[in-house]
């Protein structure tokens, strides 16, 4: 490899990220879910279902992803998130490897039979406090496989939600605004 | 059943299906598809082969539903015997002297004898608590130790079980454990409008969303007998190379990434955003959906070649950056190699394939739009992580190059909606763009002419290989589909590649596969 080559390509492409949007939780709001909740309810794509405090999280949160029964669109949109373009971890998000480690659980597909155990003892081998985000709308419990047989209901039914957000999938956009509502930055 | 679609088919009694299949295989056709059905009299069979350039022909047994047992396929066929597997767990068919009858789809947990897709299986049976244990093969010997891994796994990937019987660093040998994604797609089709199941087809893998429609399609197509003019078809062969560029940048960046050269994978991904974005402009969709119904394909606007081009330029570049450097070479050169013989006789396609030097590609072996002169099917000869590297590293230059080259053709059919406004020195053709019908609204399908029918599409996905096949009712709604990702058959090739490797390059190997764990499981 020429390293000459390498950095010519860094220099040429300069910042890859684009400018951050805004946030859409006011700093002053965002300390409790009431306030929260009173403030966003026109803006914010993400939905707080569960009322959990997210604050608690706030500043820095480790995310672990589960699939449990998607067609794995979501988790290209979720990639693209933690990708150089969308760049979650400058609003403190990051994604690791084990939900040991993890504070975030982002739950993608409707549960399958298969998944459905899996997906419980993932959650519970996840310290407290920790905030489960449904990503997409099998997770939020508007599956196109709702009705198949090797299918165990969303995951609502079987470990606690506290943020949804919807669509098939949702844009990396999306995901990085439901994820900046935990770490508010 | 009246047979209607134009694919031969032969109707055989169980007894003498080893040797047909075996004769079959003698005259260089592949297995492509087994589909079960539950007919009101027996339980039927149905085999696809295909052979090229554009050969089909499909073998039919029937078993009873008292006695439905069929002859192993499994001692000259290993594709056939995990076909033979899946019927077992789906129809409860008995595969009878078969080496390996252990459970595919249905896990541990599942009740004994409920087989999902027959007609009788009770719609909500009791199911084990799950204790994730399962029996696999212990190898013993000093120092043989085993790591578990998954279902979930560290990275942003899709679940699976597998298992790694370890002496120091070297993998001895590797199981993997898939279905933990399994949804039961294909029953949900049944009973919709193919327009209704497009959002199915869809959604069977989401990086996959044109190959399994456009397959889908065509089956139903083949089926109804409709025909597809030559710009729908080349539109059609332009969205399957979109979907094939974006998913094969991202994988050249994954794998450089997973040899420690993380530069390459953040333009990589750079990269891949631009395409996805173009996606979202010429369909609506990032991943490309919403483009192709049953006898059209729409775009939203005109392909942006100039894109294409410079992110192609930029493709060879990252390329060169990758495989010039000594670290990664290494890394690459000799790792998870899968021999040509071991790739042939498991049947794997794709660029999995063609890295172990097997020309396969429906492009070429069954085509459905004219690609030109100048395409070939792109193969290498090392068979290891290098090759599967470099296949998809031409393979993007030459999809980037068919771009433009399909935006013409399809150009004389404009962008294929009755809505669009001719632009300055084009003219619409007088063709409808739905195939030449009125279109049927979701309360009034297409019905079949003659009774009921079947269909089946081929397509070069930018894994492999995908194939479905579909029957419909008389009233027009899907009785049956079939689906086939190229990863059902080129995932058992995985263990293989590894045995030798150490554990560190398993995340390696397993991204130069990088099979479908949705499309797979179904
Ligand atoms: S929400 Fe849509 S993209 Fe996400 S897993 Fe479900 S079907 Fe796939």
């Amino acid at each position: 490899m020429n390293p000459v080559e390498l950095w010519g390509l860094i220099r040429r492409t300069g910042r890859i990220a684009q400018p951050a949007p805004a946030r859409t939780t006011s700093p002053d709001t965002a300390g409790d879910s009431a306030g929260d909740k009173a403030g966003n309810t026109t803006k914010d794509p993400a939905a707080d279902s569960a009322g959990q405090d997210l604050s608690v999280l706030a500043g820095s949160v480790q995310v672990r992803h589960v699939d449990c029964g998607s067609c794995n669109g979501c988790e290209i949109e979720i990639g693209a998130a933690f990708g150089p373009v969308y760049d979650a971890e400058r609003y403190g998000a990051r994604l690791v490897a084990s939900p040991r480690h993890a504070d975030v659980l982002v739950v993608t597909g409707v549960v399958t039979r298969n998944m459905a155990r899996p997906l419980v003892r993932t959650v519970e081998a996840t310290p407290r406090p920790r905030v489960v985000v449904a990503v997409g709308d099998c997770a939020a419990g508007h599956s196109v496989y709702a009705a198949g047989y090797a299918v165990d209901g969303s995951v609502a039914d079987h470990v606690e939600v506290d943020l949804v957000v919807p669509g098939c999938p949702p844009s990396p956009d999306q995901i990085i605004e439901a994820l900046r509502r935990v770490t508010r930055r | 059943m009246t047979r209607l679609h134009p694919t031969p088919s032969h109707e055989i009694a169980a007894a003498d299906l080893h040797g047909a299949v075996a004769e079959l295989l003698g005259e260089g056709w592949r297995l492509a598809l087994v589909a079960g059905h539950d007919d009101p009299d027996a339980l039927r069979v149905v085999q696809l082969w295909l052979r090229p350039v554009g050969e089909r022909r499909e073998i039919v047994v029937r078993v009873s539903h008292e006695d439905p047992r069929l002859p192993t396929l499994a001692d000259v066929s290993f594709p056939a015997g995990r076909f033979e597997r899946e019927l077992l767990d789906l129809f409860g068919i008995h595969p009878e002297g078969h080496p390996m009858p252990q459970r595919l789809v249905r896990h541990a947990h599942w009740p004994n004898g409920w087989h999902p897709m027959r007609r009788d299986a009770a719609a909500d049976p009791v199911f084990d608590d799950d204790l994730g244990s399962f029996p696999f093969l212990q190898v013993a010997g000093d120092g043989v130790y085993e790591i578990p891994v998954g279902p979930i796994h560290a990275g942003l990937i899709e679940p699976g079980h597998f298992r790694f019987s370890v002496v120091g660093e070297t993998i001895l040998r590797m199981k993997a454990r898939l279905w933990f994604v399994h949804r039961g797609m294909e029953r949900l089709f049944q009973g919709r409008t193919p327009e209704a199941a497009i959002e199915l087809a869809e959604r069977v893998s989401g990086d996959t969303a044109v190959g399994h429609t456009l397959a889908f399609v065509q089956a139903v197509e083949d089926a109804l007998a409709v025909k597809v003019d030559p710009e729908t078809a080349a539109r059609r062969a332009l969205l399957l190379e979109l979907e094939r560029l974006y998913n094969h940048v991202s994988d050249l960046g994954a794998m450089a990434n997973d040899v420690g050269f993380g530069i390459p994978h953040i333009h990589a991904q750079r990269l891949r955003e631009s395409l996805l974005r173009h996606n979202a402009a010429l369909t609506g969709h990032r991943l490309l959906r919403g483009a192709i119904g049953v006898g059209t394909a729409r775009l939203q606007c005109e392909p942006d070649l100039s894109l294409i081009a410079s992110v192609a330029a930029e493709v060879v570049e990252l390329a060169a950056l990758t495989l010039g450097h000594s670290v990664v070479l290494d890394r690459f050169t000799r790792t998870g190699a899968l021999p040509a013989e071991q790739a042939r006789a498991i049947g794997v396609l794709g660029y999995v394939a063609r890295a172990s030097g097997v020309s396969i590609d429906a492009r070429a072996d069954h085509p459905s739009a004219d690609l030109g002169p100048d395409f070939v099917p792109i193969t290498e000869t090392s068979a290891d992580v290098r090759a599967r590297y470099a296949v998809r590293a031409r393979e993007f230059a030459s999809s980037a190059l068919l771009v433009p080259r399909l935006t013409r053709l399809a150009a004389a059919g404009g962008l294929g909606r009755s809505e669009t406004q001719p632009g300055p020195g084009r003219s619409l053709p007088e063709v409808d763009p739905r195939g030449g019908e009125a279109r049927p609204t979701a309360a009034e399908p297409r019905r079949p002419v003659g009774g009921p029918c079947a269909g089946v599409g081929v397509v070069e996905a930018w894994r492999g290989t995908l194939c479905h096949r579909v029957e419909l009712a008389e009233d027009g709604t899907l009785s049956r589909v079939k689906i086939v990702d190229p990863s059902f058959f080129s995932w058992p090739a995985m263990p293989v590649a590894l045995a030798d490797t150490i554990v560190p390059d398993f995340p390696l190997v397993n991204k130069s596969f990088n099979q479908s764990y949705a499309g797979n499981d179904l």
